[in-house]
């Protein structure tokens, strides 16, 4: 996944550190970039999880107070990442309980909710469509994990608590789904321009 | 098209599509900043203020309107929320035309009540009728347990009220058609956070909360926690006795039918329990009393009459029979047999006040001795009682209340009486909340503490009515129920373990703490390790099991 970043993994580790030990001196600075960091990695997890935007913007936001409430007794093990997603999972776990469901949204809403992002081109909205839509709930946590967390897929099976060859399958079918997807849109769009 | 572009391209949707919410973060974190943080109660309230905090938050952040949101959220909305607990719970969503959007099994019996019946489109009157049918066939309506509460959360409160009055008059008759009847309870939800959070934290519907919150309104032995572990119909027959008992009716509960008390014993058996108990004939006993309570985890019958010159109360265990406490107390000649009204006086209260001075001698007649000093101790009473005292009851228990940080809800009052002792006129206020059982004494004077003790709660009520133990008694003895008896020669857990044990059951760590002791000791055939040692202002106490490791008594105190 060399493109995702040009810091190595352990480098983004000990950042990431680094900034949880500023967040816990109620350095904002360092909760700033902390956020900029894993921003992405936490909405993510929380929406392919969740299902609905609203809610995992709340779990996104409750996430970071939790980390801040948690920094001061956080003890580096180079796996500053799981550990945020981690809280992520728990807080959408509690999230499911407080709605006792998940919030269902139709496809349509979908679209509408897709339409109304900005800094996204077409294609960009069609595969967080298709990822919303097409793919199973595992299926999608696992690529948002691999695909916007950076996770090796060995990681993923740790903390979804899966065997890895099924991650590995699951992942390899989920992409073939959004890359049909793809390709049928597209091939419609053609035909009606 | 590549798998690389693919991901590519989710990953920069994902990070386009997160909203920024860093300032309302940092802004939210600033108010946490400063609360202060040492024992783990304090913590827990914490998480609750941040959770609190975050809601609010979150509102802030709905009211500022995030783009794109408000068009879809209204068009998926639910028109009304209908919710109904018997035992098993189940949610109804409908839309403004009243079909199903969907149904969900709120507990393990509601998802037993569903089952795989998928009632997605459907009309409300069907699937409430395919419910209540499927709640007969699997057993949880029955001749013994016959009520059912409806809850209906529309915005609109017209409607609300019509949905409401509907669906209990169509459940209603539904049931009569059974060969048992029915009773039904419906209410309105009303929209209130509180509630809301007291039903996820205990993981009830906020209809059955609301329900719990307002019996438990009416009644301050009741507490809040207790009551989430009963049914429906036994919240229904407390709710009726509350009506009968002239506290006076839930404002905005409806009610059709009664609930079944036949899982209950009748009057008859419960005499035939008492008197033969008490060895006193039934034309002997004068002004029976009997009344259903919830105490102590369980329905009783609280029981009181007069036979020659004792006064008995008993609690009795209203499925079983049996006998959970009792008390006889000797009345002076020529007091008339009708309870005093007195303050001290209330029902629950008065049983366990008996408790300590009776443990030895339950079941048997008091010796002539201890009727002489129960007599005194009664006219001494009834001496010092006209003294003035500066705070009353309910001060003092706001007092204990807040010194141990749990709000009266959370509380579940054993024990709130003024007592006389070495010269002090003080109330002694023993309660429950979470696993603590925590004991007070306040000046009545000047509502100072002169006396705190927390302790773990016992498991079982046996041992906490044996088990009374206090700061002087625990030296001189420690008294332990014969089942726990045991000839411990063996001493299978180090006093490393056991100072791992009551290290991390008190939250602390080897550094935190000073003036260690550890001492091995064999009391009542039990051998144990007694630990003592400080942390901060406080001084904790702790006895281990040297057997199985296991607590088996601690104390907290404030060390000044």
């Amino acid at each position: 996944m060399s493109y995702l970043s040009t810091v190595t993994e352990t480098e983004r580790e000990a950042q990431l550190d680094r900034y949880i030990a500023g967040v816990a001196k109620e350095d904002w600075e360092a909760m700033t970039q902390l956020y900029n960091a894993t921003q992405a990695s936490v909405y993510g997890f929380a929406l392919s999880i969740l299902k609905n935007p609203q809610d995992a913007e709340d779990v996104l936001h409750d996430c970071y107070l939790q980390i801040h409430a948690a920094a001061s007794g956080y003890r580096s093990q180079g796996k500053a990442l799981a550990w945020i997603l981690t809280i992520t999972r728990n807080l959408c776990m509690q999230k499911l309980r407080e709605v006792g469901r998940y919030q269902h949204i139709e496809a349509e809403d979908w679209e509408k909710y897709v339409e109304a992002q900005s800094g996204m081109d077409s294609e960009d909205r069609l595969v967080l469509l298709a990822c919303m839509e097409r793919l199973s709930d595992e299926e999608r946590q696992i690529v948002m994990l691999h695909v916007v967390s950076g996770f090796k897929h060995r990681e993923i099976a740790k903390l979804l608590k899966l065997p890895l060859p099924t991650v590995l399958s699951k992942y390899n079918r989920a992409l073939k789904k959004l890359k049909q997807y793809l390709l049928k849109e597209n091939a419609y769009e053609e035909q009606r321009n | 098209m590549k798998n690389r572009e693919i991901e590519a391209k989710l990953k920069r949707s994902v990070s386009a599509a997160a909203p920024d919410v860093l300032q309302q973060v940092i802004s939210d974190c600033k108010e946490q900043k400063g609360r202060v943080v040492y024992m783990e109660k304090t913590k827990k309230k914490r998480s609750i203020a941040a959770r609190i905090a975050a809601v609010a938050a979150a509102f802030v952040v709905i009211a500022a309107g995030v783009t794109g949101f408000q068009i879809y959220r209204t068009n998926y909305r639910v028109a009304s929320v209908v919710e109904l607990d018997v035992n098993p719970s189940i949610e109804i969503q409908v839309n403004g035309k009243e079909k199903v959007i969907d149904v969900i099994g709120r507990n393990k019996d509601g998802q037993t009540v569903i089952g795989n019946m998928d009632f997605k489109g459907s009309g409300l009157d069907v699937t409430v009728n395919a419910l209540i049918g499927s709640m007969l066939r699997n057993g949880y309506l029955s001749e013994l347990a016959n009520s059912i509460l409806i809850s209906v959360d529309n915005d609109d409160a017209a409607k609300g009220a019509d949905l409401e009055r509907r669906l209990a008059a169509e459940i209603n008759e539904i049931l009569q058609s059974n060969t048992f009847e029915g009773a039904v309870l419906s209410q309105q939800i009303s929209d209130n956070a509180d509630l809301k959070k007291l039903a996820e934290q205990y993981d009830i519907t906020v209809g059955k909360a609301q329900l719990i919150q307002q019996i438990a309104a009416k009644n301050p032995l009741y507490n809040f926690a207790d009551l989430t572990t009963l049914s429906i119909n036994e919240l229904n027959l407390l709710r009726a006795n509350l009506s009968d008992s002239g506290d006076g009716a839930l404002d905005s509960v409806n009610a059709i039918g009664n609930a079944s008390d036949k899982a209950y014993l009748d009057e008859a058996a419960v005499k035939k329990v008492v008197f033969a108990h008490a060895d006193v004939k039934e034309a002997d006993v004068r002004g029976f009393r009997m009344e259903l309570d919830y105490e102590h985890g369980l329905l009783v019958y609280e029981v009181e009459f007069y036979a020659g010159n004792y006064e008995y109360d008993y609690d009795v265990d209203a499925v079983n029979g049996t006998i959970i406490s009792n008390d006889k107390e000797w009345e002076e000649t020529g007091v008339l047999p009708i309870p005093e009204t007195g303050q001290d006086k209330t029902p629950g209260q008065q049983p366990t006040e008996q408790l300590t001075e009776q443990k030895d001698t339950q079941g048997q007649q008091p010796t002539q001795q201890q009727t002489q000093r129960q007599t005194q101790q009664q006219t001494q009473r009834q001496t010092q009682k006209p003294a003035a005292t500066a705070i009353d009851q309910a001060k003092a228990k706001a007092i204990a209340f807040a010194h141990a940080g749990v709000t009266e809800n959370q509380a579940s009052l054993v024990k709130a009486k003024l007592d006389y002792d070495d010269g002090i006129q003080k109330y002694e206020i023993e309660f429950y909340a979470g696993n603590y059982e925590y004991d007070y004494e306040i000046n009545a004077a000047d509502g100072s503490i002169l006396k705190h003790e927390k302790e773990l709660k016992r498991q079982q009520q046996t041992q906490r009515q044996t088990q009374q133990v206090t700061q002087q008694s625990s030296q001189a003895q420690q008294p332990v129920t014969g089942s726990q008896n045991q000839n411990g020669s063996q001493t299978t857990v180090s006093r490393e373990q056991a100072k791992a044990t009551a290290l991390s059951h008190a939250g602390l760590t080897e550094n935190q703490i000073r003036e260690y002791e550890c001492e091995l000791d064999f009391d009542d055939g039990v051998k144990k390790y007694e630990i003592d040692f400080k942390s901060g202002n406080y001084e904790y106490s702790y006895d281990i099991n040297a057997t199985t490791g296991s607590i088996i008594k601690f104390e907290k105190e404030y060390d000044d």
